[in-house]
């Protein structure tokens, strides 16, 4: 997307707060290829009018097959990425890409039909197209991921809790676009980064559910509904006290969603310290702990 | 060739067909 040009030293810059330029940002890049093939399709559309009835039919038939197939693989490519981000995560419910290849090559044979003369072409158009798509895109991830001795039942429980947030969340960045003030933009994005920041170390313990339940619900729903009051305030007067509230609110939230985030931490560490020490003692019940006083020489 | 390479190959060729298809040009063509 365009962006007005500002950096560090524009006089409207916003101080950079650190260790924000390193957290991971969605990817966004699959989308332009899939578009691109999304934009290539059109021409069989009108291509298609000038036909008699039953051409076009099956004309219009491969648009829609290529179409599905383009955007499945599009939705694919995206649960991919989202796969790729996770430490844990179960693989799609449905193949998505492998599904849009089939489809594109039924609409490629479909698209190269005129009768039913040359069939075996056809069918061959078909296939090489499927072949090129599996390749151009890949399979889709077909295994689950970091969820050995993960209890299935906590793991959707947070999975709900964390899409009823991420729903808030872009709820909040749909707001503060409506703002329409750069400044406003990154810092609610950094903001974002935080919280999702907390998602992944709950998505990592599922145990933290409950005792991070009030940042997921209450906390980002009354975030949002300061934002959309806050947007509705700046787009009509550019009220900058108002402004500067709101920051301060986000800085605040923003500090308790960190703490918390190095609570959850902290008693992940508790457990492995308790690990660590009930190992220990049986090593050296067992005659097997060679240096006792070394912290850490297990 | 790296395997980013040949997938960029193989998504042009892909295009290629799609389009070829699209324009009709593998109409009768068999």
């Amino acid at each position: 997307m365009a962006q007005r040009f500002g950096g560090n030293y524009s006089p409207t810059a916003t101080k950079r707060r650190v260790g924000g330029s390193n957290r991971p940002r969605p990817v966004r890049r699959y989308k332009s290829r899939t578009r691109f093939l999304f934009l290539l399709t059109l021409p069989l559309v009108f291509l298609a009018l000038t036909k008699p009835a039953v051409d076009m039919a099956v004309d219009m038939a491969a648009v829609a097959m290529l179409l599905l197939g383009f955007w499945l693989t599009q939705e694919g490519l995206k649960a991919e990425a989202a796969w790729a981000e996770r430490t844990i995560a179960r693989r799609p419910a449905l193949p998505r890409k492998l599904l849009g290849s089939l489809l594109v090559g039924c609409g490629i044979s479909l698209a190269a039909m005129e009768g039913l003369s040359g069939l075996p072409a056809v069918v061959l158009y078909g296939v090489v197209a499927g072949g090129l798509h599996l390749f151009a895109f890949g399979f889709d991830p077909m295994k689950d991921k970091g969820m050995d001795g993960v209890d299935t039942f906590q793991t959707d429980r947070v999975a709900r809790a964390l899409e009823k947030a991420e729903a808030y969340l872009s709820e909040i960045e749909g707001a503060a676009k409506r703002a329409n003030d750069r400044g406003v933009t990154n810092r609610v994005n950094d903001f974002i980064a935080t919280a999702r920041t907390m998602f992944r170390t709950i998505e990592d313990d599922p145990r933290d559910l409950s005792a991070a339940r009030k940042f997921l619900g209450i906390y980002l729903q009354a975030a949002r509904d300061a934002t959309v009051k806050f947007a509705d305030i700046y787009v009509s007067n550019q009220d900058q006290t108002a402004k500067a509230d709101y920051f301060a609110l986000l800085d605040d939230l923003e500090a308790s969603f960190e703490v918390k985030r190095e609570k959850l931490l902290e008693t992940d560490r508790n457990d492995l310290d308790i690990e660590i020490e009930v190992l220990r003692d049986r090593l050296k019940r067992d005659g097997l702990l060679v240096n006792e006083q070394g912290d850490g020489n297990l | 060739m790296s395997a980013k390479g040949l997938q960029t190959i193989a998504f042009l060729a892909l295009a290629f067909l799609v389009f070829m298809a699209s324009i009709g040009a593998l109409d009768g063509r068999f």
